[in-house]
């Protein structure tokens, strides 16, 4: 019997390790970053691509002989992280290179050609171990030409250094922290382009003052993102006289009982209810709120709660209407087709784009979707698709070969550095410190109104008068 | 006494479910010695079944049980006779058996996992499903959530009188006891070893079927339901049915109230039981 049971410690070890290695990528990695590179060079970029201007060897035989350029990348195919590959930045990063290669490739600069794209993407299985371990594979075996940026933020702490190291350009897509300012400091071949607690959660705060929100009740991830958000918005809030009727982590591993945090919250009497996690808890948050009936004056959802399937899912098999259910709910991030022109065009260029391949947008009941709908993420996409501009007018702008033949990364961090880019986001997007301030995005903060995700922001960004109080969940 | 009804009734919710699971991997571990890593997978799968055919079909969630359970039986017991007892007649005695059967045991999550996400991807899924409050005394509780609550509760009795009033149910606890000896009395072994692991997986589909009434989940939330079920058996006693049901009604009671205070803090406080456990009685509040 002992040894059954010295069994099942290890087997428990075991189990509690693989649940939590979940957790590990969705957190801040100190220790993954370190581990996975050395401390960065201080000029990486241009020790092995020597200095602007040297590498452009217009007409020699690199030159002559480049005909693909490689974009590696490590992202999470699989495991817990796969669904923003899925439906994050995944769709724009595909849609884009194919897209170019449509069109013969992308130019570049110092060829004055164009020139082919090949991805060359490796699956982390949501793994940070391995999201580092194959990008020192892709930058210092395979040397590819560019690199695009790893799903989470906690692998952005972790690749960052290494794309430091060996001189690498990488704008990040998804991912985003207060704490990434200072690691991008150290790295500044990084730049991040999402949104984050900084511009969203003073949005968020000049609303609440506006609405004349007494009282808040929060129930946040307890990961770096939900402490960082609530972090920021408690002491904001209470600046401005609101009340703080109650509080709750929620664990980042499934399986928590999400009745305890709406009761909670409805025993609260807030005004507000703001759940500050990601869709896995805050969908289950959701349908419990709707199945005890808690109607707060005002319900916000975290990452997740800007998606168009987040109203699928919560009323999708329920016949309602989910435009409908999802009246008044509110959520991160904050653009439309009315944000401008240039957004427009590039929702209605994703829909048709993805129209006939929608198989990464599942219906409710786990089919593709039959009326061929095109779901957007109202917060990030915008964000993801400029992040693919950005990659594109930087070579085309200061594209060059390095000796080795290959796209000189140095130039492209010191064009992004000094150069503005004209994308969905903002047709004048320039980064300040290698990030981007409140004036770079089209909203922080949105509402459903009759299926649109309609920008909230206290200024001219603002697309339509705010809901408030928030009306009842509908019934059948 | 608004608060005591509250977490009282929520946590003999949660903790139907929490029985549910840890019965299926307490017989499959109890009897077949098998620590099925896997479990979870087979949870999470009846949970995509039972909603493509309620969201899809339009069929009644509990019609899942008549679909979901047979499918999952059915490959527990493929499983069983194929892997499994091919690994057992491989491993020089039991203790080798139960190291080997959990390597087999991990392949088998991943494939399970990897075919669920290829269906399935990766978004969370749910449904609405008797979406609205009940009032019991002073507390709301979701219809849905009593509805399962009802249903946990019938299968685990209707489990528990199976094996103690059934001529195969007395097999299982008699193999479970001394193997060598219930083959000696006749039972046939192998076969009762198989029958288990497909029961343990016959559970995991029934609280499957259950777990998606109330709550979402992905394909990769199987582990959750795993590490529950581990903490279960572990709290319970192992191979002991009373004591897993015991242990997932206290699971889910402690679960609930410290939830009240800060959800977040449950697991934590879950893993600080079993360590406890371990140490002062690692039998378990039941174990033999």
């Amino acid at each position: 019997m002992k040894k059954r049971y010295i069994t099942l410690i290890l087997a428990f070890v075991m189990v509690a390790a693989l649940a939590l290695a979940g957790c590990g990528t969705k957190t801040p990695a100190g220790g993954d970053a370190g581990s996975a590179a050395a401390p960065p060079a201080a000029s990486g970029g241009s020790e092995q691509a020597g200095a602007p201007g040297e590498l452009v060897a217009t007409g020699s035989q690199s030159d002559l002989a480049k005909d693909k350029i490689v974009i590696g990348g490590v992202r999470s195919s699989t495991g817990t992280n796969a669904i923003f590959e899925q439906t994050a930045f995944g769709p724009q990063y595909k849609m884009w290179v194919d897209q170019l290669n449509k069109d013969g490739g992308i130019y570049v600069k110092s060829l004055d050609r164009k020139v082919p794209v090949e991805l060359k993407i490796y699956d982390d299985g949501s793994e940070i171990s391995k999201t580092t371990q194959l990008y020192e594979q892709l930058l210092a075996d395979e040397k590819v030409d560019i690199i695009i940026a790893p799903v989470s933020t906690a692998a952005l702490f972790a690749v960052a250094p290494i794309a430091q190291k060996y001189g690498y350009y990488m704008v990040a897509a998804e991912g985003g922290a207060k704490e990434l300012e200072k690691y991008i400091a150290q790295n500044p071949n990084v730049f991040s382009v999402l949104g984050y607690s900084e511009t969203q959660v003073p949005a968020f705060v000049k609303f609440a003052e506006e609405q004349g929100i007494e009282s808040v009740f929060c129930a946040y991830i307890d990961d770096l993102h939900g402490t960082e958000y609530w972090g920021a918005a408690k002491p904001a809030l209470e600046a401005i006289g609101v009340e703080i009727k109650g509080e709750q982590s929620v664990p980042l591993v499934g399986g928590f009982d999400a009745n305890a945090v709406i009761n909670a919250a409805k025993a609260s009497g807030a005004d507000a209810f703001l759940a500050f996690t990601y869709p896995d808890q805050g969908i289950p948050i959701a349908l419990s709120a709707i199945a005890l009936n808690y109607n707060p004056k005002l319900y916000l959802m975290g990452p997740g709660g800007s998606y168009d399937f987040i109203g699928g899912v919560l009323w999708g098999a329920s016949g309602i209407d989910p435009a409908v259910g999802m009246e008044g709910v509110f959520g991160w991030g904050g653009w439309n087709e009315k944000s401008s022109a240039r957004a427009a065009e590039y929702s209605q260029a994703f829909r048709e784009y993805w129209i006939d391949k929608g198989d990464f947008w599942l219906n409710a009941d786990g089919t593709p979707n039959a009326d061929g709908t095109v779901y957007q993420d109202w917060w990030g996409h915008a964000s993801y698709y400029s992040v693919c501009e950005i990659y594109q007018q930087a070579i085309e702008n200061a594209g060059a070969l390095t000796d080795e033949g290959l796209i000189d990364n140095a130039l492209l961090v010191e064009y992004t550095k000094d150069n503005s880019f004209d994308t969905v986001l903002n047709q004048e997007l320039r980064f300040t410190n290698n990030i981007l301030l409140d004036d770079m995005y089209l909203g922080n903060i949105g509402q459903w109104q009759n299926g649109t995700f309609e920008v909230m922001d206290v200024d001219d960004r603002r697309t339509a008068d705010p809901i408030y109080p928030k009306p009842e969940w509908p019934t059948k | 006494m608004t608060l005591f009804l509250t977490v009282l009734i929520n946590g003999c919710i949660l903790g139907s479910v929490y029985a549910l699971v840890a019965l299926g991997l307490n017989t499959q571990y109890g009897v077949a010695h098998i620590l099925n890593i896997a479990h979870g997978e087979f949870i999470i799968l009846s949970a995509f079944i039972t909603m493509t055919l309620y969201a899809g079909a339009g069929l009644h969630p509990l019609v899942a049980l008549a679909v979901a359970g047979p499918i999952v039986f059915a490959i527990s017991f493929v499983l069983h006779r194929t892997l499994y007892k091919r690994v057992k007649d491989m491993s020089a005695n039991i203790g080798e058996f139960e190291g080997n059967a959990i390597l087999v045991a991990f392949g088998i999550y991943f494939i399970v996992q990897n075919l669920m996400r290829d269906k399935w991807g990766s978004a969370t899924s749910g449904y609405q499903f008797m979406a609205f409050p009940v009032r019991i005394g002073p507390a709301d509780i979701a219809a849905n959530n009593l509805f399962v609550l009802l249903w946990a509760v019938v299968i685990c009795v209707v489990y528990y009188l199976f094996l103690m009033r059934t001529r195969t149910g007395k097999a299982i606890r008699a193999a479970a006891q001394d193997a060598g000896a219930a083959a000696l009395l006749g039972v046939k072994i192998n076969t009762i070893m198989a029958l288990c692991f497909a029961i343990g997986g016959l559970l995991a589909a029934f609280a499957g079927v259950l777990i998606s009434m109330k709550e979402p989940f992905t394909t990769v939330s199987g582990m959750n339901y795993t590490t529950i079920a581990f903490i279960v058996v572990v709290l319970g006693g192992l191979g002991n049915v009373k004591g897993a049901i015991l242990g997932g009604f206290i699971l889910g009671i402690v679960g609930y109230a410290v939830s009240t205070y800060d959800t977040g803090m449950m697991f934590a406080v879950f893993y600080l039981i079993v360590l406890v456990l371990l140490i002062v009685r690692p039998k378990g509040l039941l174990g033999r």
